[in-house]
């Protein structure tokens, strides 16, 4: 593609949901309930797969929400580069004679 | 499905059901958010208006972000489920566990932490002798104790198939979490806390099949009724309301399948005769005889499930036994609560009586038979006590003079009826008063059965050829709660075919057929012959119900001894085979 069309303000507040999003994720309790399951069932094979259970989930929780956070981020860092961009534009063609 | 791991009860006991509800109700909260973020992430997906390279790039970035949210919340939601199944499956553990333990306390036995079960009176030497008492008592407590092992055993084994099926899930939604290509759980979390019955078969152990039942959550009982109804219809031991829902469900699907089959088969002989024979006559008609055999034989097996039907309508009415299958279908219809009644009797028929043409005639027999009982119960001023009777076709009656000769069918029958019998208490918490009832060669078939049960309380056999015994020893009823009536004129209670003539064996109590003023002052009449011994408003039938109502001092006794026990007496006995 050659060019490009962007509404920077939507961008933006896209950006702001990721970050809001990043953070609810981060708290999920998945590995808590993981816990539960090891206290509930003492003994059983289940306690272990459950251990190993709560682990993935802490790990995916914690990736996902690091990867929600820097799209977040990637988002509004685009939205100010966009936004230069344009301000720049403007002042250039504002001194044209 | 992974091999069943091995779990011992001291985990078992230790095992949370209200822990694992903390865990699903954090799961709950866990899937509300990610249902959140969801919505949120939709809704601040880089708009269609953005285009270019880095538009692009936006939206499959985004579209990563949210394929792993809803990894997230499937896994969650899959794991949520079986652990709600798994915390109803833990319950009914310890329920299973607790019945075993009150039977174990009630009786004297203890479990110990590794599951082993003991006798505290056979390990106190000094009330060994007074507590076993006899070597039928030796023998019920053996039969208490096997039981209470049955329990623990299906207790470990639910526990076992609880904990593979659990862990086959989370190893399941672990692997998918952590995977870099997520893809859908394998496991159904439905699976988890339905372990099959022991065995797979109704000839397991009765205890087996009530243990089993004892540790399934009522959830999972309702999902093997609606689910496997097989698995239960005939499995002795478990309560009757189940079984019944069991029956009647496996009944109309068998009479919607015959109806479809019947429809089916019934079109094709309608086109064959529409065609005519044609050139090939020969064929035509060989195809036309093929067809109207199998019409006849899918009729006569509507006729069966019919009668069946017929005999099970009516709200008091139990469908506990269900094998239409069989060259002679079995089935037994109880009329009452077998699951709560006080007194319940099983009546046992004899010769040439069939599911498809004799059930309802003998379930409606059974039925006045309850009727009567309740009738003595309530002129003896305990009206609040219920009976239940059970009529019981759940053996190859004979149906010819051939069959009906030898003993075979009998001792086959008489280990089903025993299961049977046994059945009837193990599913239940505490025991009712139970009468064994059987009529002509159902009497030898009961008689057998009676050889090999424990839970029988009292037993009536009426125009009997004999019980498969010349020693009421051998019998497993309390001394003194055998009756006997014979008929005057009845040929067959004379023949002591099978052992000796029943109404001459030592400890039987003689009941009266003959015409009688009853204690209440009523006039009974007598019955003769071999088929009036339930005849409503005779004698005969009047001590029979007193038995089941366990009123014995209200019977009118009669030793029976007629032409008959002369002639035979004088002849000297055949010897049954």
């Amino acid at each position: 593609m050659d060019g490009f069309e962007v509404t920077v303000e939507v961008l933006r507040d896209a950006g702001g949901v990721g970050s809001s999003v990043a953070g609810e994720v981060a708290v999920l309790p998945l590995a808590q309930a993981a816990g539960e399951i090891v206290d509930a069932l003492p003994g059983g094979t289940a306690t272990a797969a459950a251990a190993a259970l709560g682990a993935a989930w802490r790990a995916r929780v914690v990736a996902t929400a690091e990867a929600l956070a820097q799209h977040a981020a990637a988002l509004r860092v685009a939205a100010d580069a966009y936004g230069a961009a344009e301000r720049g534009a403007i002042t250039a063609l504002a001194g044209e004679p | 499905m992974a091999a069943v791991t091995a779990v011992v009860l001291t985990q078992v006991r230790r095992w949370s059901a209200a822990r694992l509800a903390v865990a699903v109700v954090r799961l709950d909260d866990a899937v509300r958010l990610l249902v959140e973020v969801d919505g949120a992430l939709a809704r601040a997906r880089p708009p269609d208006s953005w285009r270019g390279a880095a538009a692009d790039a936006a939206r499959a970035e985004h579209e990563r972000m949210a394929r792993q949210v809803h990894r997230l919340a499937a896994g969650a939601a899959a794991v949520r489920s079986g652990l709600a199944a798994a915390a109803d499956a833990v319950a009914g553990l310890h329920a299973g566990l607790a019945a075993a333990q009150e039977l174990a306390d009630g009786n004297g036995f203890t479990i110990a932490a590794d599951g082993v079960v003991a006798d505290a009176v056979a390990d106190a030497p000094a009330v060994a002798v007074a507590a076993a008492g006899s070597a039928a008592g030796a023998g019920a407590r053996s039969a208490v104790r096997a039981e209470i092992v049955d329990r623990v055993e299906q207790v470990l084994r639910a526990a076992g198939a609880l904990d593979t099926e659990l862990a086959a899930l989370l190893h399941t939604i672990a692997a998918d979490t952590a995977g870099p290509d997520p893809s859908p759980p394998v496991v159904p979390a439905a699976a988890i806390g339905v372990p099959a019955p022991p065995g797979g078969s109704v000839a397991d152990s009765v205890a087996d099949s009530a243990g089993w039942w004892s540790v399934l959550s009522a959830a999972a009982r309702q999902r093997v009724v609606a689910e496997h109804p097989e698995w239960i219809g005939n499995r002795d031991g478990i309560p009757a309301v189940a079984r019944n829902e069991a029956n009647r469900r496996l009944l109309g699907e068998r009479a919607a399948g015959l109806d479809a089959d019947l429809g089916a088969l019934q079109a094709r002989y309608d086109a064959l005769t529409a065609a005519g024979p044609g050139p090939m006559e020969s064929a035509w008609l060989a195809a036309r005889d093929d067809l109207l055999a199998r019409l006849a034989e899918l009729r006569r097996r509507q006729e069966v499930a019919d009668a069946v039907g017929a005999a099970a309508a009516g709200a008091d009415r139990r469908l506990l036994l269900l094998d239409l299958d069989r060259d002679r279908p079995r089935a037994a219809v109880a009329t009452g609560d077998v699951d709560t009644a006080d007194h319940v009797a099983v009546l046992t028929p004899g010769f040439g009586n069939t599911v498809g043409g004799d059930l309802p005639g003998v379930v409606e027999t059974a039925g006045a038979l309850r009727d009567r009982s309740a009738a003595v119960l309530d002129g003896s001023g305990r009206s609040g006590e219920s009976v239940a009777a059970v009529a019981w076709l759940g053996y190859d009656v004979p149906g010819g003079p051939l069959n009906v000769s030898t003993a075979d069918a009998a001792r086959c029958g008489g280990a089903d009826l025993a299961r049977f019998y046994d059945g009837i208490d193990a599913a239940r918490p505490t025991d009712p008063h139970l009468t064994a009832l059987g009529h002509s060669y159902g009497s030898l078939t009961t008689g057998y059965a009676l050889q090999q049960a424990h839970g029988v309380d009292d037993a009536v056999l009426f125009g009997s050829p004999g019980i498969g015994t010349d020693d009421l020893g051998d019998v497993h009823v309390p001394a003194g709660h055998t009756g006997v009536v014979e008929a005057p004129w009845d040929p067959v209670a004379d023949l002591g075919w099978f052992g000796d003539d029943p109404n001459r064996l030592d400890g039987v109590t003689g009941l009266s057929a003959r015409a009688a003023t009853l204690p209440d002052g009523a006039a009974a009449a007598g019955s003769v012959l071999h088929s009036q011994y339930l005849t409503p408003g005779t004698t005969s039938q009047y001590n029979v119900a007193a038995t089941v109502a366990g009123l014995p001092g209200q019977r009118i006794l009669d030793p029976g001894v007629g032409m008959g026990d002369v002639l035979r007496d004088a002849l000297g006995r055949r010897p049954g085979s």
